[in-house]
Order: C-alpha cells, then structure tokens, then sequence
C-alpha cells in the first residue's frame, strides 16, 4: 500500500495544549499506545524461485531489488494490556518530486510465527540493528488521517544482546530520549491501498492537505528531506 | 443690489466617511469615553494654549533681538552674520522684483512699450502681455438695514445648523441606550443558557451569530446537522430559536397492546418542566425530539431487514410481536413517533403493564446511546487504508435485543405453564415430584454503569426448568439469541443423559411428554419386578406370557395439551387429569391392574 505522510516536531512544554487541540478536531480521546521498534537489516534478498507463493499473495509489495532496512513493530498496550502482535513493516524510499507531502510505497502486516523465524538470530535472512522504543505515545485518527505523538526513547546499551523478539522489555526509566530536550516527534499519515488508483490518491492527498491547513497555526507540518526516508543498505 | 456668492466647483463628491473615520480623525479614542465633561476640560484647555502660544511667542523675539545685539566675536559668527544678511538682501531683492514685475504687467495693459521695457524674462514668458486689467471703485455707501438683515440671516442660519446637530445628536444618544439595552438582555439570555448546561457555540456559516447545540455528534450525519439552532434576537430584545425549532417535539411512544385494547403504555416528557424558561423549553424539546426522532429512524431502518423476525409496520407504528404463530391474543409492542401537543389524554389511566411499557422505551433510548458510544470506540480504531470500498451502514440492534428479551421472557412463561400443568397432573396421580421452575438468570459480574447494563441486555439469554420424578431429574434449557436463530432454542437433558435440542414448543412439549411418560414406566418396573420388561422408548411394560398364557401389556401416556395422565392396557384404562379425575394415585392403580 501507498502512504502519505507529515511531519512535525512539539516542544515538551506544548505537549498537553496539543494533546488538547487534537482532541477537539477529532473529537475523541487519545489512545495511549508504548511501540517498540526494531530495526533488521535484509541479509539476502527473497529469491522470487522458491517464493512464488508468498510473492503471488502480495503482488503490490515493490520487488527488492536492494538489500533494505525493514522494522518490526510492536505495541506494547494492547487492548487486553498484553503485548500486541509482532508487525513486519518495509519501507520504500519516498517518491521525488513531492513538495507537500511524503509519499512512499509501504507494506505491512502481522507475522506469524513461522515468518517471526526470519528474523531470529542465527537465521542468515535478516541482521538485527538497533532498536527504539516510542513513549509516551498517543493517537488520534481523524476520519482516513492516523496522528501519533510520541518521543522517541533509545534503549540502554547491551539490549540487543539477548534475542530481541524474546527479551524482556527494556526498562522504561533506564532508556533515554534520542533529543534530550524531550521533544515530541509528530506524525500524521493516511495510508491507500493501491496506490496506482488516482481517484482514491487524490481524495487522500485532498484529506491530508486540509487536516494540515486545520491545524496550522497549532502544529505546523512539514515534508523532511526526502533522503532521510532511505531505507536502502548502503555499500551493497 | 444682489449680491452674487461664488462657491468653487468641489472637485470630488463631498466627503461621506463612516462614523468611525470621522471619530479617528477626531482623534479623541473611543466614543465611549468622550463625556460632555471632557470636552468642557478639553475646550478650557485650548483656551490657555493658545494664550500659552502668544506669550512664549514674545519671549522668543525678545531672546532673539537680545542675541542679535551681541557682537561677533569669533570668525565663525562673523561668517555667519554675514550669510544671514546676504540671506535678508536676497529676500528683499527677491521682493522687490516681484513687486517690479506685477507693476510691469499692469502698466503693459496701458502702457505696453514703458510696461515692457520693465518686465523681467521670466514673467514675459509665462504670462501674456497686457493680461492684467485695473479698475478704481468707489466706496459703496454702508447700507445699515441691511447689513442688519444679512447679520440677521446669518445668526438664524447658524442657530438652525446647530439645532439639527443637537437633534441628531440626541436621538444617535437615545438609539444607542436602546441599542445598550438589548445588546444587555441578548448577552443576558445567552448566559442564562450557557449556565443551564446548554452548550452555546459560533455558527461556523454566519459571523456575528451564536448558537447552541443540542445534537449528538456520533448520530448519523442527517441528524448531526440538525443539532445546531441560531439564536436570534427579535425586535424587542428577546431570544428565540431560528425557524420554528423545537416548537412541534415529537417523542416515541410505546404501546402494548392485546389484540386491539392498549394494555400499556410508556410515558411521554411534560411539556413544560416548572421553573424553566420557554426558551429553554424549546431547546429541550429539541433535543428530545432530536433523539427520538433518530430512534425511531433507526429502528425503522432496522426492522425493514429484520422483517423475518417478525417486525413488521402498521401504519406509523413498528410492531413487534414476539410470537407470530399465537394467537391474536398475545402481546404485541408498538413503537409509535407522537408528537407531544396532541396525545396528552392518553397517558390519563394507569394501566396493568405500563411499567413494562416504559422499560422498553428506556431500553431502546439506553440502545442508542450505546450505538453512540460504539461509532466512537469504533472512529478511534485505527481505520484501514482507503480503499475504493464504500462501507454500509449496518442498521443499529435497537430492536433485536428488546425482541430476544421478549422471546426469552414469552418461552419462559410457556415453560413454566407447561411444567405447572403437568405438575398438577402429576399431583392429582399423587406422584412424588419437584419441578423448579425457569427465571431470567443475571451473572453476577456485571460492570456497573449504563454499559454493564447495556451488555446484560444485548447477551444471550439462558435460562433453565427442571423437573425430577422419584429423584430422577429432566432438564429444559432455554437459549434465546437473535444471532444464530430466531426463536428460543430448547434443549431437553433426560435423566439417562440423552439431549435432544427443539426449536418449537410444541416439540418440546411432546417430547417432554414421552420422557416423563418413559420415567414413570421405569419407576414402575423398579417396582414391579423381575418379570417386567419396560420398552423405555414407548413408556410399554410388557410382561411375556407366563405359565398361564396370559401376558400383560401396560404403557404409560402423558399428555400436556390436553391434560391427561393415564395407565393403559389393551382393555382397561385408568387415567388422572381433567376430564373426570379418578381419586386412587397413581402406584394403586398400577397394583390393581397388576391383579
């Protein structure tokens, strides 16, 4: 699928007056969310013989033709307050030529046990990296557009030395904020299914630009570089 | 001789500014602040200003004269006295020549050649010779009646200007206290309203207008748009709600009726509560009128895809009749919109089973908030990525939980009524037994609060009959849910542990029946002997041809519909229930027909 997004950043001493005003345009409470991300790097590529099947379910996944990052996510506040599921996310350098919006080719879903396999150590798919924690963090969803707030944490050093899937959750007080001024980092993205479809992009894209312009003044949204989105191993 | 005015022609339109260009011009702030005694303050003011302007005036040329009249002492004050005396004889040279040449261009008009002879370059060029004329007047005589009259004319004139400004400007000061004064009583009621709790809030169209919204902001988007009404100031400074709203409420009424008489029926709000204000009045019939009138439109919208269940319309009404195979005697609920002005002599009597009317018209209100607090839960979720899919509206479950309610509620009595009579039957054979009889069962951990309610009401209601002959015990379990299947479902558990599920009570009832009928046939063989076999299935004894040829056969009937218990053999029949009871019970009659 195909998402468009923005981004911005709130000082601390604005969180809550902006926890506010979301909460007035989309006229509901924030669900609290504690994501845990974790970063692998693509060992070798899926080779398309033997993956016929997998590939033939998701066809609109964009073939790799590079090695990539890919994350794991999870949230840790569940419905039930237990650990969600694991959930894969690859994401594609963003498209060029887009001054309003960030928009890139994504793909994402729930893994099951026997696909979590890839991602174990000792598997030669995929090399752990780093992984980050996001907390406090909140969402709104404002008709198709998903807003998280949250600040980033990087965990203690010496996590990734047990398995990452299996190993206890890092201690919330012992992580530190990436930006030590505790700056929020803020998101808000519509996701499309397919993104060749013009009709559905347009009113997606008309839907982003009109929440933007609902909250200028309050939040001011912003496309970041485009290459900081590169997902692409490099020297491969 | 008239006199002859001659006005300039004004080169563009007089000048019409607004109010507020004029008073910044004025530029004496706010007009709220100017006051008569300002104004005198600021008159006595100018007045010493302008004497203040004089008086320094004198100082300055005395300080000046003094200054000139030291010598210069240094070069740089002799340089500049002399540039300023250079300065002098320039101007006055300049003067003089301008002097020179206007006399010139007089003199050309009759003297051309002396005139011309005079004339500077510069003026020749400009101007044409001769171009300028002279004429000595005599002094007219001073014409004192006259001049009496003009001086008179003019005062009067002046004294009428000044009559209309302070005309105007008293009525522009009465306009303005009218103008305070409703402005007061506007800000007044919209206060009032804001404090009742009513929620006061700009009209996003209009500027400059305010309203209040009663609606809810999760209904479908055909009501939320109606729950905003402009508040409008009339002429004399009150308040009313735009376009009539809330002047026809309207509230969902329910009936329960048997057959054609109304055997109950639910309340409807009072018109106007004491201590309230007619404004707020309307604001609260809106609102009431705004949710039932949704209600109604929702379980509308769900009975037409739920007709098989047995919701159907008649007329304005939605009728729901919880058992469509009865008989026209059963109880049936409608759900009517009334509007509230014209069925006030309805509610007058109490009836047998209005308070079952109005839980049900509270329940389905309590439904549809909690379809509310749903879309809620279900906007905060995230959603899926967009797609060409266009989702439906399902329709609400208003009506289905009231009707599975009924259901359970119309099986429960069956059951019990069914186990009652056979109960009697069972006591006129003076046969051991102990029913107990079947009742809405609450678990016990149910949340408090509205949504603890609401789930007891929507879950799928079990309850459980049992009978137990001789301590042998049979069970009915009843199951009513309108998600699987309509109607309750029976489930029959007999002693020996066979269960059977039905899904009508005629059914049931008759394989109750046989059930009964088998135990007791088994509780006759346990007494009877060795000799006796029992066909459990047919309820049959049946003891095989003895020594003396002559075999017995006995069977067991029991008959719930028409109220018959009864012992039988091929030739003699013995039997308890309606229609003539015998008074032996049940165990002699078994040892008579032994013999």
């Amino acid at each position: 699928m195909h998402e468009f997004s923005l981004y911005s950043q709130i000082p601390a001493t604005r969180h809550g007056q902006v926890l506010h005003i979301l909460a007035g345009v989309t006229a509901s409470q924030p669900t609290s969310t504690l994501e845990q991300t974790l970063i692998y790097q693509q060992a070798r590529l899926t080779e398309t013989g033997t993956s016929k099947k997998a590939s033939a379910g998701r066809q609109n996944a964009v073939p790799a033709s590079r090695l990539s990052y890919h994350k794991l996510v999870r949230d840790l506040k569940g419905s039930d307050g237990e650990k969600g599921p694991w959930t894969f996310r690859a994401e594609d350098v963003p498209l060029p030529g887009m001054p309003n919006f960030v928009s890139r080719a994504t793909t994402a879903h729930v893994l099951g046990e026997a696909e979590l396999e890839n991602f174990r150590q000792g598997n030669g798919w995929h090399k752990y990296i780093n992984q980050y924690l996001a907390s406090p963090g909140h969402r709104f969803v404002h008709y198709n557009i998903v807003v998280r707030i949250s600040r980033i944490l990087s965990v203690p050093e010496g996590t990734g030395a047990l398995e990452p899937l299996d190993a206890p959750i890092p201690v919330l007080s012992d992580c530190k904020p990436i930006d030590p001024s505790g700056t929020y980092h803020f998101e808000a993205c519509v996701r499309v299914e397919d993104g060749g479809n013009s009709k559905i992009v347009e009113q997606a894209t008309a839907e982003l630009m009109a929440f933007k312009k609902q909250v200028e003044g309050a939040v001011d949204l912003r496309v970041p570089e485009r290459l900081a989105f590169d997902t692409r191993v490099k020297g491969t | 001789m008239a006199s002859l005015i001659l006005r300039p022609w004004t080169h563009d339109s007089p000048d019409t500014s607004s109010l507020k260009d004029i008073l910044a011009r004025a530029q004496r702030g706010h007009f709220r602040d100017i006051t008569e005694v300002s104004l005198q303050e600021e008159i006595a003011g100018e007045g010493t200003f302008e004497l203040s302007e004089s008086e320094s005036d004198d100082e300055e040329e005395d300080k000046d004269e003094e200054i000139s009249s030291a010598k210069p002492s240094t070069r740089d004050d002799l340089f500049k006295a002399r540039l300023e005396m250079l300065r002098h004889v320039d101007a006055a040279h300049n003067d003089v020549m301008i002097a020179l040449d206007f006399v010139s261009l007089l003199l050309t008009h009759d003297a051309p050649e002396k005139g011309k002879a005079s004339i500077s370059a510069g003026l020749r060029q400009e101007v044409p010779i001769g171009s300028l004329g002279h004429d000595i007047w005599h002094k007219m005589p001073q014409d004192k009646p006259r001049e009496a009259q003009d001086k008179l004319l003019a005062t009067n004139v002046r004294l009428e200007s000044l009559q209309q400004s302070a005309d105007s400007l008293l009525a522009a000061a009465s306009r303005l206290e009218d103008n305070v004064r409703k402005e007061t009583r506007y800000w007044d009621h919209v206060l009032s309203i804001n404090e009742n709790g009513w929620n006061v809030c700009k009209l996003p169209g209009q500027q400059h207008r305010l309203g209040v919204t009663y609606g809810f902001s999760d209904s479908a988007p055909e009501f939320a748009r109606r729950g905003v009404a402009a508040l409008n100031a009339t002429s004399d400074g009150t308040m009313v709600l735009e376009r009539g709203v809330g002047s026809k409420p309207r509230a969902v009424r329910v009936l329960l009726k048997r057959g054609e008489a109304v055997v109950g029926c639910s309340r409807i709000p009072a018109l106007r509560n004491e201590g309230e204000v007619a404004l707020e009045a309307r604001i609260r019939h809106a609102r009431d009128s705004l949710f039932d009138e949704e209600l109604y439109h929702e379980m509308l919208r769900e009975s037409r895809g739920q007709i098989s269940l047995g919701i159907s319309m008649k007329g304005t009404g939605i009728v729901l009749k919880p058992n469509s195979a009865e008989s026209p005697h059963a109880t049936k609920v409608v759900f009517e919109l009334v509007s509230l002005g014209e069925v006030e002599d309805e509610t007058g009597e109490a009836r047998e089973q209005d308070s079952l009317a109005q839980a049900i018209a509270l329940a389905a209100r309590m439904l549809l908030s909690q379809a509310h607090r749903e879309k809620v839960k279900k906007r905060s979720n995230v959603p899926p990525s967009m797609s060409e899919r266009k989702d439906e509206r399902t329709s609400l479950p208003i009506l289905r939980p009231i009707m599975a309610s009924m259901l359970h509620k119309a099986a429960i009595d069956q059951s019990n009524s069914y186990l009652a009579s056979v109960g009697s039957l069972l006591s006129a054979a003076s046969i051991e037994h102990r029913s107990q009889p079947a009742a809405f069962a609450f678990s016990k951990d149910t949340e408090a609060g509205i949504e603890g309610l609401v789930s007891t009401l929507m879950q799928c209601w079990t309850s459980e009959a049992s009978l137990s002959l001789y301590d042998r015990q049979t069970t009915i379990r009843l199951e009513t849910t309108l998600a699987t299947s309509f109607g309750t479902q029976y489930t029959l558990s007999s002693a020996d542990g066979r269960v059977t599920r039905f899904s009508s009570q005629e059914e049931l009832r008759a394989a109750c029946d046989d059930v009964l009928a088998s135990e007791l046939a088994l509780h006759l063989k346990l007494g009877a002997g060795e000799s006796w076999e029992c066909n459990r299935r047919e309820a049959l004894l049946v003891r095989p041809d003895d020594e003396q040829g002559k075999g017995r056969r006995v069977w067991v009937t029991l008959d719930s519909e028409a109220g018959v218990l009864s012992l039988n053999t091929p030739t003699k029949k013995v039997s308890w229930g309606s229609p003539g009871g015998v008074a032996a019970s049940f165990s002699d009659a078994w040892a008579e027909l032994l013999d």
